[in-house]
């Protein structure tokens, strides 16, 4: 396994919202390798940062400081054109709800990167896209349009998308946080096979221990600090730890 | 790209409706200027109206002063109108930027939306202006007022409308779409609450509109000092007239709100009227453009109601003097003229409506998850209804109020610069304040808030509580 190349790295990462009397702290200080190959997860209460995070990781929002790298590249001082193209290119994500565009069809929203960088995927891709919509099982939807999907459809087909660009990262905030635990699992073991299958690095924002359970790394974070990195482990230890983190507070 | 594009008009043909009447009614009256001087000109080549170049020249005049003022109007429908309808699609636009959109290749796509539904407008709008100016032309042949004339329908002219119609909706979807490269692709992570399109946090700069109206006025007093002497004062304060009411328009984001807010509290403090305050006040550079297109159209009425009704009160005594036929006919022809003005300030009035109706029809559309939440929360159905035709009264209101006492002050001034140097009357005089007018301008602002109000109570209060539940 190349585990231990790094997709995104950072530096002293931190962000202060709003000035004067109302400033949050949401990151601090924040030191952080994500590898390749590997789901990442990232746990925490409520308000502890975890979406600021995966916002600056991502390139959607600036730090107050410190540096995101990819590669040698510091995106934080990077302009809008050229974050724009890096998700387009190399950042795949999958939200809880309102992933795809409700005008368009499965396969259109699959292929939506391809035509918003104005690409065409050649014969090899696509054929190699079209497996990993059969992976997925969304072969016979492809004309149909996002409202006649359920959740759990709708979020594989997200997936789909976030995979045919081949990306370096995929971000998941709380894929599975509207489906029924089984459904949720297969989404997630799709996110796992992402990883071993194609190399990439997934970071999965979540509150639920069984979910989390899939990763081979856990981050918590509270009150906008790394308190523990673990290895993968059981649903159990993590959601003990959780409550412990609750209790801590 | 340009797929999207396309899939909005298949997903939500409803959005572009009001644009697409808009650009149709301007395109309309464009025609029918375009054609009155093509026929009047061809009735005098065949010998008759010979005496009437006169009329033609006015007419003519008149005609393109007032398309202009047309142009002006649905600009300001049409921006609005995008501008509304953006701020719907601020999710979906937030997640193409998120998935790797670029911000002005997105309100680029929406301009070419523009650029179709303008050329749609314009077609139609010059075919039924063809059909109107032709019918009218069999109708005057018939009755004898025309001579028979060979009159080609064609004329390579009449591309202008479509084209000025293409032109002025893309400007308006372009401008109207200005905050498309604003939104961020953070907007399309959050969850819940519903998306805010940035209006009015920035931009907005009345200052060119402040600096206007009092360069204007200082003109416009000026002009009415100078019609004490002599009516050739008009050339000073007609100029400075419309730079004023151009400085108001431009600043009307700033002086209508106040208005919004004083006409809100006539409704009283029961809960639907707080709540349609609270929303006609929510976007209040929205709610301004919405009610300024009807202040344009009755303070133009207004305007040249009250300047007549001077006229007539004032030269009464002087029109004594005259012979009784001289007299008459003199009355005939400004009943005339002000006959041909108040068909052509209609079509301004009713692009005006149309897109009062239509925000007003945007913006319960797009509360529908809110009103949802406040039906489950307790709000009745009849409560719904008095809500949106509370919000719709305060904006029809306040736009009849402020054209109302714009026209008066404008009619005046210019009755004053006409008026006042000739040696009969002398001087200063009160305006004349035609009370039908003031009634009828109540009146219909009453009605079209009602009728602008149907719609969307329908809507309204279809919404299930249910909506408030559902995700996306
Ligand atoms: N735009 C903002 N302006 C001001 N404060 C913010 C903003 N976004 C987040 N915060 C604050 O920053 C802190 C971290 O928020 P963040 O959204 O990262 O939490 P989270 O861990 O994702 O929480 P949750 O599990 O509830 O999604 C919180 O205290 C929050 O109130
Ligand atoms: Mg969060």
């Amino acid at each position: 396994m190349s585990g231990s190349r790094a997709a995104v790295r950072t530096e002293g990462l931190r962000k202060v919202y709003g000035s004067g009397g109302t400033e949050v702290t949401a990151l601090r200080e924040v030191n952080l390798v994500i590898e390749s190959a590997r789901l990442t997860a990232i746990m925490g209460p409520s308000g502890s940062g975890k979406s600021t995070l995966m916002h600056l990781l991502a390139g959607l929002d600036r730090p107050s400081s410190g540096a995101v790298w990819y590669d040698d590249v510091d995106i934080t001082g990077l302009d809008d054109r050229r974050l724009t193209a890096l998700r387009r290119t190399e950042i795949g994500f999958v939200f809880q709800a309102f992933n795809l565009v409700p005008t368009l069809t499965v396969l259109e929203n699959v292929l939506l990167p391809f035509d918003l960088g104005g690409v065409t995927p050649d014969r090899a891709r696509l054929d190699w896209i079209h497996e990993r919509i059969a992976e997925l099982g969304l072969t016979t939807m492809l004309e149909r349009r996002p409202h006649q999907l359920s959740g759990g459809q709708q979020q594989r087909v997200a997936i789909a998308r976030a995979l045919a660009i081949r990306p370096r990262l995929i971000f998941a905030d709380e894929p599975t946080g509207n489906l029924d635990s089984r459904t949720g699992r297969g989404v997630l073991e799709m996110l796992e096979s992402a990883t071993r299958v194609h190399d990439q690095a997934v970071v999965l924002v979540t509150h639920d221990p069984v979910a989390a359970a899939h990763a081979d790394r856990v981050l918590f974070i509270s009150d906008g600090a790394i308190v523990h990195d673990v290895e993968r482990t059981d649903a159990s230890t993590l959601s003990e730890m959780v409550l412990d983190l609750a209790v801590d507070r | 790209m340009i797929r999207l594009t396309l899939r909005e008009f298949r997903a939500a043909p409803a959005q572009h409706v009001a644009t697409l009447i808009v650009t149709t009614i301007g395109a309309v009256l464009a025609t029918i200027v375009i054609e009155t001087d093509r026929v009047l000109g061809s009735q005098s080549a065949v010998g008759g109206f010979t005496q009437h170049g006169f009329v033609r020249l006015l007419l003519d005049v008149l005609g393109s002063v007032f398309l202009f003022v047309a142009i002006f109007v649905s600009c300001i429908v049409i921006a609005n109108t995008f501008g509304i309808v953006m701020a719907a699609r601020t999710r979906r636009i937030a997640l193409l930027r998120l998935l790797g959109a670029e911000g002005r290749a997105l309100r680029r796509g929406v301009t070419v939306e523009g650029v179709i539904v303008g050329a749609a407008g314009g077609l139609l709008g010059t075919a039924l202006g063809v059909g109107v100016a032709s019918g009218l032309v069999s109708a005057l042949t018939a009755a004898g007022t025309f001579l028979p004339a060979p009159s080609p329908l064609w004329t390579p002219l009449l591309v202008a409308p479509t084209l000025v119609a293409i032109a002025t909706t893309a400007g308006a979807a372009w401008f109207g779409s200005r905050h498309v490269a604003a939104v961020t692709p953070l907007e399309a992570t959050g969850l819940g609450q519903e998306a805010t399109l940035t209006e009015l946090r920035r931009g907005s700069r009345p200052w060119l509109g402040y600096g206007c109206i009092a360069v204007g006025l200082l003109l416009l007093i000026a002009g009415v000092a100078i019609g004490a002497r002599t009516p050739f004062g008009l050339f000073v304060a007609a100029p400075g007239g419309a730079l004023s009411f151009l400085g108001f328009v431009l600043a009307s984001n700033t002086v209508l709100p106040p208005v919004l807010r004083l006409v809100g509290a006539l409704f009283g403090g029961s809960a639907p009227a707080a709540l349609a305050r609270a929303n006609a006040l929510r976007h209040p550079a929205r709610s301004a453009r919405s009610a300024v297109g009807l202040v344009i159209g009755v303070t133009l009425v207004t305007m040249f109601s009250v300047a007549s009704a001077c006229f007539n009160t004032e030269a009464g005594a002087v029109a004594a003097g005259a012979p009784p036929a001289q007299a008459a006919s003199d009355a005939a022809f400004v009943a005339l003229v002000l006959g041909v003005l108040g068909v052509l300030i209609g079509f301004s009035l009713a692009i005006a409506a149309v897109g009062l109706v239509n925000s007003l029809s945007l913006s319960v559309l797009q509360r529908r998850r809110e009103i949802g939440l406040l039906r489950a929360l307790g709000l009745d159905r009849r409560q719904v209804r008095v809500m949106v035709l509370v919000e719709s009264l305060q904006l029809t209101i306040a736009g009849g109020v402020v054209g109302l006492v714009l026209g008066i002050f404008y009619g005046w001034a210019a009755a004053l610069t006409a008026l006042s140097s000739d040696h009969h009357i002398g001087g200063y005089f009160p305006p004349t304040i035609p009370v039908p007018l003031v009634v009828l301008v109540v009146v219909a602002s009453a009605v079209l808030a009602v009728v602008a109000s149907l719609a969307p109570t329908r809507r309204a209060t279809a919404v299930s509580p249910v909506v408030a539940l559902a995700v996306e």
